[in-house]
């Protein structure tokens, strides 16, 4: 747990120089994500068009400016801050992404590696960089991501397991819903690694290593930090693609039905609810107080 | 297998050029076609394989004895599951995908290694009534890793990489383990319960014969033919 601390509090601290040492303004399109639709849709330049006018030279640039003091000026895992870290960095050189939509053991689509460097990896020290770089800075990123492993060049992104657009579309959130959930949770045999609480504590939790050595770090979903976004659908497209480089595989052939992929996420969501790091530091001072949500104190 | 021994394993695989250098393989129709045949052996004494410790689920697969297939030698001394293939051919028969298996069995592999084209599609497949985690590698990075938590589920998965794969059971089945090569050309065997092996169909040449042995490495030979038969023995010292 201590070390899950550090690894965050390196990644607040990277962020922070970041920040103070002012690099990469967000820039042309940077209010991309604002919501409002204020051109018409055919007017914008279209996704080829965007990934035309990035460069892998631009990329290079911000690559060693931003990454390589984890990553390592060759991409390799090993920079200069990489020993105090856990999870280490990614050694990039292997082609092997982890937070995909694609089949387990091929190659992430461009929009996976754009997804990880806007968001981050909470937990991690990997930061997100939305706040720092422009999307069109981000393909550039991509693009020199991709001269840093054959794979690339070799085989293409794989086929797309979990289309983006279906996670978009929840069902209701019922008792229900999370009842089969946890049905199937048990049925699959989730709790063999992740535990009967969800606290990553099964019976095979400590037995299984990560593909670089290290002890897999089973997720403890309680803990509610979750590397792959807690959004809707980022569960449900871990469990669909497996981690690749991790003891994590794909359920992608067991779980046919779209409804009950929705229910093993609302109910893995539903182990953490109240429950993760930001209940903890919200309710520190007071470890005895009940669940119940607080009344609002601008309503009293 | 320790750690170490693995990565002695991937180093050996990785200087014998498991890689997709096939790339170039092109299929032409062989004239004076030849058959490469050999038998491997082992010199010291046949081992009587020994029983493996089995740590989890132990109500299913304790049932069933299952026995470490890491050197496996016939009572003639004949080496099973030694990898053989022709390096170097650049031209030559079609590759054979017919659809291959393996199989999570009473918490073994089957088969324990195999050798396949690129572009033959794999089928994972579970008879047990446990979960598996079927995680199929190569030196780099995965090629699959699935979860099989029901009895009778058939994963197809095409493979379309070369290179030697280690394949393990991320369910805290930490004994499991197969291997699977997969070329980018059709120039291949495994040895068989008594170390025999055949190639066939070969174009005329002087090719370096690879073997390779899960414990006990890789060795280099070399094979001259011209049409007609050609032997390619190899007796690996003992341990």
């Amino acid at each position: 747990m201590k070390q899950r601390y550090t690894g965050l509090g390196l990644g607040l601290t990277g962020a922070a120089c970041l920040v103070l040492a002012g690099t990469g303004h967000a820039q042309d399109d940077a209010w991309g994500d604002f919501g409002g639709n204020f051109a018409a849709a055919e007017s914008g330049p279209s996704a080829e068009a965007l990934w035309a006018r990035a460069s892998v030279a631009e990329g290079q640039r911000l690559y060693e400016s931003l990454c390589s003091g984890c990553h390592g000026v060759n991409g390799d895992g090993q920079g200069v801050a990489a020993a105090s870290m856990y999870p280490k960095p990614r050694d990039l050189t292997l082609g092997e992404y982890r937070f995909r939509t694609t089949l387990t053991g091929t190659l992430p689509t461009r929009d996976d590696v754009m997804r990880t460097l806007a968001l981050g990896l909470p937990g991690t020290a990997m930061p997100a960089w939305k706040p720092l770089l422009s999307d069109q800075q981000r393909r550039s990123l991509v693009l020199y991501l991709e001269t840093l492993s054959d794979r690339f060049e070799q085989e293409g992104p794989g086929p797309v397991e979990v289309e983006v657009a279906s996670l978009a579309d929840p069902p209701e959130l019922t008792p229900e819903l999370i009842d089969r959930g946890k049905e199937l949770y048990k049925e699959l045999k989730c709790l063999d690694c992740h535990g009967e609480d969800g606290r990553g504590d099964g019976p095979s939790a400590h037995t299984e290593k990560n593909s670089d050595g290290s002890e897999a770090d089973v997720f403890d979903f309680t803990y509610g930090v979750y590397k792959g976004g807690i959004g809707s659908g980022d569960v449900y497209r871990t469990f669909m693609t497996g981690l690749d480089g991790t003891p994590m595989p794909s359920f992608s052939d067991s779980i046919p039905e779209e409804s009950d992929r929705w229910a093993i996420e609302r109910y893995c969501q539903s182990l953490t609810r109240d429950r993760g790091l930001g209940f903890y530091l919200a309710q520190r001072p007071t470890w005895e107080r009940p669940l119940a949500p607080e009344p609002d104190p601008v309503e009293e | 297998m320790t750690p170490a021994h693995l990565v002695r394993t991937l180093a050996v695989a990785a200087t014998l050029c498991w890689s997709p250098a096939w790339a170039g393989y092109t299929v032409t129709a062989v004239s004076n076609p030849a058959t490469v045949s050999g038998a491997v052996k082992y010199a010291g004494t046949a081992p009587k394989p020994g029983q493996l410790t089995i740590t989890k689920d132990e109500d299913f697969c304790g049932k069933k004895s299952v026995y470490d297939e890491s050197l496996l030698v016939s009572s003639g001394g004949g080496l099973a599951n030694v990898i053989v293939y022709l390096d170097g051919v650049t031209a030559g028969k079609a590759l054979s995908t017919p659809d291959a298996e393996l199989s999570n069995t009473d918490c073994h592999y089957i088969p324990h290694v195999q050798a396949l084209a690129v572009g033959t599609v794999l089928h994972v497949t579970n008879d047990d009534p446990i979960l598996h985690n079927t995680h199929g590698r190569l030196p780099q990075s995965d090629v699959f890793n699935y979860a099989l938590p029901r009895q009778g589920q058939d994963i197809p998965r095409k493979l379309t990489r070369a290179g030697l794969m280690k394949v393990g059971c991320d369910a805290g089945h930490t004994w499991m383990s197969a291997y699977i090569a997969v070329f980018g050309h059709p120039y291949y065997a495994v040895t068989d319960s008594n170390g025999q092996f055949t190639i066939s169909d070969v174009p005329p040449g002087t090719y370096k014969v690879i073997y390779w042995h899960e414990k006990l490495g890789g060795k280099t030979g070399s094979v001259t033919v011209s049409g007609g038969t050609a032997a390619a023995d190899l007796t690996y010292p003992a341990q």
